[in-house]
């Protein structure tokens, strides 16, 4: 039998003696709040109401008969409240820190995303938020801070280390330490630690099962492709999780390619050149250097700019059962316009990762064939990113005469 | 017998309080690194935590966290951490241990790592991310090697884990004296006796008390629950601080532990 926690020989539970008490008592309550049924109601609950749940499935007509290949659809994960997948985790993991009798939520995060998902979350369920975020990241992303302390969360910037996401998470687990009673550390992706991984797939499943109700129901069959965009990997393990059993249905997951696998600026793991290692909690595939350094990475991206990923993934990688793919940043900027000019869809730049490897294999495929994308986030915030790549002079007009008004 | 065995002998028997000091390898750079250990292991310290920096180190404080950063931008590699292990175990008196990460042995490969350690004459490990239950087999290389392999003890613990550490442990148990990191100020109060005494109820091997340490009143305070006290940030503090001024790392170093352990 496989070890609890594990994933084949990925994940586990690599944490200092200090925190295996705060482990044991969040994976108990997990075990059984999974189990309740008024837990289960009351998240399903806010997920509709709150959230906007269930999220439109969408034929991209246009697009499809553009390439003339596969027919594309989407699972608009973006018109969720705060626009992207991460409220499903951050709302699912703070109702439950507040069953528990948690007065306060710590979170990490690197561009924002998930700290203005957990920001949210707590404004609605009424819990005090700090959010630990590396001081470079806090310069970089000021539109992220700003929401997030519209919902009132704190944000500390962490002036250690690189001052990065890895270091905010340094930061978040030392506060945990220190006020264990108290506090719950929300984690933002299907990473981390036993129970964590299982624990994030478990609040992002909806996403998968509301693909498969909404495309069978409507069409009466499986797709052929699910395609989903991989940072930690909590959109993509929730997108596939009802289909992972089901052999015939291919899943591919695409890393931020960078500015390509060979350059050394990317965040590929797995479609780069990633190594097993044990960092931050759990083994997995990692960029890391020669001594088991971590390197740094780069996308487009903020959401996929992460030296690893999840355990269950990688787990998947190494059977065959997902495969795993690169799209460079270039590649994901023509598919962001294609889809917005097409579609009207202004998809997050993470998941136009996914996007650009849906056009790459539709042509390849014939009209029969189907294939969903999951488009985790919408791209709204990625205005800054975007209009300084397509249409730089004008916009930097716009920032100055901002300035000077 | 390897020093380490030797040294936690010589502390029963002269019914003393031992001690271990740390610097961070390669910080701020290889040499005063070298000679800040030395200067500690002249100024009475029996034991040596040499830790290897690693990118991620999640259960330091910041102090440490930070003097890691500057080393591995110094340039650092492993490599040059087994040189300077090797040069300071051949060189003084105090037992040698190797403070790291998880992922600095594992990707070393964990047999390789044991193996390299116990030809420089190091004489165990300290790694906080890894568990007993989940430490890659290090526990049986070590015990093949005749290294130790030093388990945390934490507030929080449960009596069956403090004695299933002390068990799957070797030479002492390194009880961690507040609920917190790496580098703040303990207060030796009732709370952090008790829970010494706690760990010496259900402990099979000598306690170790790390943590916050940085003054000779606590370690005097701390003797009569634990069997060596251990001295992390604030050596860091130290070294930065002549660093920074220009002083004999090496004297500087021995007189502040000579200071520290001035407990009668
Ligand atoms: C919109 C969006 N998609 C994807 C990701 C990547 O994370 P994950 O792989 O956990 O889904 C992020 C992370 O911030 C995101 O904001």
């Amino acid at each position: 039998m496989e070890k609890e926690g594990y994933y084949g020989e990925f994940g586990g539970a690599y944490i200092p003696e200090i925190l295996r008490p705060n482990f044991v008592q969040l994976k108990e309550e997990f075990s059984r709040l999974k189990e309740d049924k008024s837990f289960i109601s009351e998240y399903h609950d806010l997920l509709k109401n709150f959230v906007g749940r269930p999220t439109p499935l969408m034929y991209a007509k246009n697009v499809s008969e553009l390439l003339g290949g596969a027919k594309i659809f989407l699972k608009l994960e973006g018109l969720a409240n705060t626009g992207a997948h991460k409220i499903n985790n951050a709302l699912g993991q703070a109702l439950l820190a507040k069953k528990i009798g948690k007065k306060k939520i710590i979170a990490e995060t690197g561009a924002g995303q998930h700290g203005v998902a957990t920001a949210c979350a707590c404004a609605k369920l009424n819990l005090e938020c700090e959010v630990y975020m590396g001081e470079l990241d806090v310069k970089r992303q000021h539109p992220n801070v700003f929401w997030m302390e519209q919902f009132g969360a704190k944000v500390i910037p962490v002036k250690n280390g690189t001052k990065t996401l890895k270091d905010a998470v340094n930061a978040a687990l030392r506060e945990w330490t220190k006020n264990p009673e108290e506090t719950y550390y929300l984690l933002g992706s299907a990473v981390g630690a036993a129970p964590y991984p299982e624990m994030v797939k478990f609040f992002q499943s909806v996403i998968g099962k509301e693909t498969k109700e909404q495309f069978e129901s409507e069409y009466g069959k499986k797709p052929d492709v699910l395609i989903a965009c991989v940072g930690g990997g909590s959109n993509s393990i929730g997108f596939f999780s009802h289909y992972l059993n089901e052999k015939e249905v291919r899943l591919i997951g695409v890393e931020a390619g960078g500015e390509g696998t060979e350059s050394g600026r990317h965040a590929a793991r797995i479609s780069g050149n990633g190594k097993l290692g044990i960092i931050q909690g759990y083994k997995s595939f990692f960029l890391q250097d020669a001594d088991g350094q971590i390197l740094p990475t780069h996308s487009i991206s903020a959401g996929l700019d992460y030296a690893g990923i999840g355990p269950e993934l990688a787990y998947h990688a190494s059977t065959g059962r997902i495969e795993f793919t690169s799209a460079t940043d270039k590649e994901v900027i023509e598919a962001f316009e294609f889809f917005a000019k097409k579609e009207g869809i202004i998809a997050a730049l993470e998941s136009s990762h996914a996007l650009a490897h849906a056009i790459k294999i539709a042509q390849k495929m014939n009209p029969g064939e189907n294939i969903v994308v999951n488009v985790s986030g919408r791209g709204e915030k990625d205005l800054f990113i975007v209009a300084r790549a397509v249409d730089k002079e004008n916009w930097i007009e716009f920032l100055k005469k901002e300035v000077i008004s | 017998m390897r020093k380490l065995a030797e040294k936690l002998k010589e502390i029963k028997n002269k019914d003393k309080i031992g001690f271990m000091g740390h610097v961070v390898a390669g910080y701020p750079d290889l040499e005063t690194s070298y000679e800040a250990a030395m200067g500690i292991s002249e100024g009475g310290a029996d034991f040596l935590e040499i830790q290897f920096p690693f990118s991620d180190p999640f259960a330091d404080g910041p102090t440490i966290e930070n003097a890691s950063v500057v080393s591995l931008k110094n340039g650092i590699k492993i490599s040059d951490c087994f040189d300077l292990a090797e040069k300071i175990a051949k060189n003084c008196e105090s037992s040698v241990l190797i403070m790291t990460y998880g992922n600095i042995a594992f990707s070393y490969g964990v047999k390789n790592f044991v193996k390299k350690s116990e030809e420089i004459g190091v004489d165990g490990f300290i790694i906080p991310d890894i568990p007993p239950e989940n430490d890659e087999g290090l526990s049986v290389l070590c015990e093949k090697n005749d290294l130790s392999m030093i388990y945390l003890a934490a507030p929080g613990n449960s009596a069956e884990r403090i004695e299933y550490l002390s068990e799957k442990g070797n030479g002492f148990i390194y009880a961690v004296a507040r609920t917190g990191i790496t580098g703040k100020k303990t207060e030796i109060t009732g709370e952090v006796t008790e829970w010494l005494n706690f760990v010496r109820k259900n402990s099979k091997l000598p306690i170790a008390v790390g943590f916050g340490i940085n003054s000779s009143n606590q370690i005097k305070n701390l003797k009569p629950y634990c069997d060596i006290a251990i001295a992390g940030s604030y050596f860091v503090r130290e070294i930065t601080e002549c660093h920074k001024n220009g002083d004999d790392v090496r004297e500087t170093l021995k007189t502040k532990t000579v200071q520290l352990l001035n407990v009668e």
